[in-house]
């Protein structure tokens, strides 16, 4: 069986602020909720990184089972605003993971309609299409030299010649 | 008897561990739908 390394932090709208020794503080003002975003940050980051993600990139968020009638789901973002894709208008808890060796970035997320969890979130991070615009996955922009697979197959035939 | 498939896909041992590298729990995961089978603690 295949054993794999996988980096995680969460974020929940229930959290208690705590003391360096671990006591709850007497009082919380949401504190905790803005350490754990620090630790989300530094994950997305590394993810960023790893993956060569611009602030601008699109990224596409996909998910099968969410909300209480388990609907599959799509979103677009960037990483200026990819923290709180995720959250809701109410209580809950968002897991990220990042996995080593692959740098694949999941997520799953439990809230009042989803008390089992979501299904997992999968963050594909895209490219600007150098000549139409439209977002083409990263790797295909890469392979495609900075095109989507329709221009890339227009310019080789000269198609623009015509 | 030692469960070796999830509905006909691979399963796969998932070790978390936080930023610091700390180990937190292991999990026996799907390879390809991602179900969580079982939990244990680091």
């Amino acid at each position: 069986m295949t054993t794999i390394e996988k980096q995680t932090v969460s974020v929940t709208t229930d959290c208690l602020c705590e003391n360096e020794d671990g006591t709850p503080q007497e009082n919380c003002y949401g504190d905790c909720y803005e350490w754990q975003k620090e630790d989300v940050f530094e994950l997305l980051g590394q993810w960023y990184v790893l993956n060569k993600i611009e602030e601008d990139d699109p990224i596409l968020i996909e998910v099968d089972k969410i909300g209480w009638t388990n609907a599959s789901a799509y979103k677009w973002t960037t990483p200026m605003e990819l923290d709180g894709a995720l959250s809701l208008n109410g209580d809950f808890r968002i897991e990220w993971y990042l996995e080593e060796g692959t740098y694949n970035l999941t997520a799953r997320r439990w809230s009042h309609d989803e008390p089992m969890g979501t299904g997992l979130f999968t963050f594909t991070a895209h490219k600007d299409c150098d000549k139409c615009g439209e977002p083409v996955v990263a790797d295909i922009h890469a392979e495609e030299l900075g095109m989507c697979v329709e221009c890339s197959n227009a310019y080789f035939n000269h198609e623009e010649d015509n | 008897m030692e469960l070796e498939r999830h509905f006909g896909h691979d399963i796969v041992i998932a070790r978390y561990h936080d930023l610091d590298k700390q180990p937190l729990e292991y999990a026996v995961e799907c390879e390809t739908c991602f179900e969580v089978i079982t939990w244990q603690e680091a």
